[in-house]
C-alpha cells in the first residue's frame, strides 16, 4: 500500500500514520463529516485514480475494506 | 469531445465589480458554532465574501463594470449592437435583463440582447456565444456575467450560507480577423440537475405560502423549497469525473502543452477542489489563481472576478478557463492576446 497515501489518510482522522492500518476501525456513517468525505473522495481519485461516491465508503467497518473499495473499483 | 473554434473574436477587456459589504466569517456566529465555522472555512477555503444589499441586483453590478469598461476601452456607444446577459438571478422573471440592461446602457435599438441562465459554466458559454455571434456586421459585443446568491441562501444552511458570494463583469469583444483564435470545448450532464437547484419558485414548482417555510433537512440544515440546495459531495464527484478529462482533452485535441499555458482559471468553487484538481493535472499552482478566500463561490462571477484580480492589461497572456457545475454544465476555452482593461471595482451604491 503506497505509504504517502496512508500518510494523508491518517491526517483525514488525525492520527498517527502507524495507527492508520487495515483493522483501523470507523465508527459509523455519522463518524464522516463533510471534510472527512470530500479528502477521502480526493484521496482515494488521486492515489487509485478512481472516484469513490460517499454512499459507497462511509458503510465499510474499517480501512482495509475502504481499500478493498478503492481497488476492486479500480479493476472493475 | 469536438473543440469549437472561433477564429474572428477578441477579447478586448474585463472589468469585475462587487458589492462594497464584506461579510466576514464572524457575520455566521449567531447560526453556527465557532466550530462549525471554522470546520466549513477550511473546507471551503472561503474566509470572505461580498454581498449585495437588498436594492441591489446583479445587472446593477454588471452595469457598474459596463460602464467603467465602455469609458476605459473609448468605445462608442452606438457601436455596440450585442449584449449577452448570463445570470441566474435576473431582474425579473420577465422581460429578459438584457433588455433592460441595453436601455440603461445606452446601446443602439439595432442591438441584439438576449439572457442566458447558467450558472458555473456560463462565463464560458457567454464568450463563445457572443466571439460566435461577431461578424463585420455586429462588431462589438457586450458580455455582461454574474449572480448574488446570497439572495437565495438559507443563512441557516451550512453547506450554502457560507461559501457563496456575489459578483458581476462585463466582457468586451471585438471582430477582429487577426486575433488568435479561441478553442472550446462544451458539455452538458442533465442527470445531475437536482444535486444543486432551487426547488421552487420556478413553474415547475410555483412559490407559495408553504414553499417559503423552511425545514430541519437530512442533513441537518434548515433551508425551504426557494433556498439554494446543494449536495457537496455529489456535486465533487461530478467536478473530480469530468473536469480534469475536459482540460486533459481540450490539451490533447489542440495540441496545447499545459506547462506553456500562463494561467488556469478555474470556476471558484472550492478551494480544496481546485486544489485537487490542479495536483491531478499536474499544474504549477503559481498559475492557478485563486479569490475563492476573499470573494467566495461567485458562480458565473467568479472567472472574471479571478482573471481581472490576478491579470494586468496590456500584457500578452494565454488563458484556459474552465467553468462547472449547476446543470450539470461545464465548458473550458483557450485563448491568448492581451487585454486592454482589466480591472476590479467596487459597485457604489446609488
Amino acid at each position: 500500500m503506497n505509504e504517502e497515501f496512508i500518510e494523508e489518510f491518517a491526517e483525514v482522522f488525525d492520527v498517527e500514520p502507524a495507527e492508520m492500518n487495515t483493522s483501523f476501525t470507523f465508527d459509523g456513517p455519522e463518524s464522516w463529516d463533510s471534510l472527512a468525505i470530500v479528502s477521502t473522495i480526493a484521496l482515494v481519485d488521486q492515489y487509485y485514480d478512481v472516484v469513490l461516491k460517499a454512499d459507497d465508503f462511509i458503510h465499510c467497518s474499517n480501512f482495509g475494506e475502504l481499500i478493498q473499495l478503492a481497488e476492486g473499483k479500480k479493476g472493475s | 469531445m469536438a473543440i469549437l473554434q472561433v477564429n474572428h473574436a477578441a477579447i478586448r477587456g474585463v472589468v469585475s465589480s462587487i458589492p462594497k459589504t464584506v461579510i466576514a466569517n464572524s457575520y455566521f456566529e449567531p447560526d453556527f458554532s465557532r466550530e462549525e465555522i471554522e470546520s466549513t472555512s477550511k473546507m471551503t477555503g472561503v474566509f470572505e465574501r461580498r454581498h449585495a444589499d437588498d436594492n441591489t441586483c446583479t445587472s446593477d453590478l454588471c452595469l457598474t463594470a459596463a460602464n467603467q469598461l465602455l469609458e476605459r476601452l473609448g468605445w462608442e456607444r452606438p457601436e455596440v449592437n450585442l449584449l449577452i446577459f448570463v445570470s441566474q438571478t435576473p431582474d425579473y422573471v420577465l422581460p429578459a435583463t438584457a433588455c433592460i440592461l441595453q436601455n440603461k446602457l445606452g446601446l443602439p435599438k439595432n442591438c441584439i440582447a438576449f439572457d442566458v441562465n447558467l450558472g458555473c459554466s456560463g462565463y464560458v458559454y457567454g464568450l463563445y456565444l457572443a466571439s460566435k455571434l461577431l461578424n463585420s456586421e455586429t462588431k462589438k459585443a457586450l458580455l455582461l456575467v454574474g449572480d448574488t446568491c446570497s439572495k437565495f441562501l438559507s443563512p441557516k444552511d451550512r453547506s450554502t450560507a457560507m461559501l457563496f458570494g456575489d459578483g458581476g463583469s462585463a466582457t468586451a469583444l471585438e471582430f477582429d480577423g487577426t486575433s488568435d483564435s479561441m478553442k472550446f470545448i462544451l458539455g452538458t450532464d442533465g442527470g445531475g440537475y437536482e444535486n444543486l437547484r432551487i426547488p421552487a419558485g420556478g413553474f415547475r414548482q410555483r412559490s407559495s405560502e408553504d414553499t417559503l417555510v423552511r425545514t430541519a433537512a437530512v442533513d441537518g440544515n434548515l433551508r425551504g423549497p426557494e433556498d439554494l440546495y446543494m449536495d457537496g459531495g455529489e456535486i465533487f464527484n461530478f467536478t473530480l469525473s469530468a473536469v480534469p478529462r475536459l482540460v486533459k482533452n481540450l490539451a490533447k485535441e489542440i495540441e496545447l502543452d499545459l506547462a506553456t499555458v500562463d494561467g488556469f482559471l478555474f470556476h471558484q468553487a472550492n478551494e480544496f477542489m481546485i486544489k485537487h484538481i490542479a495536483k491531478k493535472l499536474k499544474l504549477d499552482l503559481d498559475k492557478v489563481p485563486m479569490t475563492i478566500g476573499k470573494y467566495g463561490n461567485t458562480s458565473s462571477a467568479s472567472i472574471p472576478l479571478t482573471l481581472t484580480d490576478w491579470a494586468h492589461a496590456g500584457t500578452n497572456i494565454n488563458l484556459l478557463m474552465t467553468g462547472f457545475g449547476v446543470g450539470y454544465s461545464y465548458g473550458a476555452v483557450y485563448c491568448s492576446g492581451a487585454l486592454e482593461v482589466c480591472e476590479l471595482i467596487e459597485h457604489k451604491v446609488t
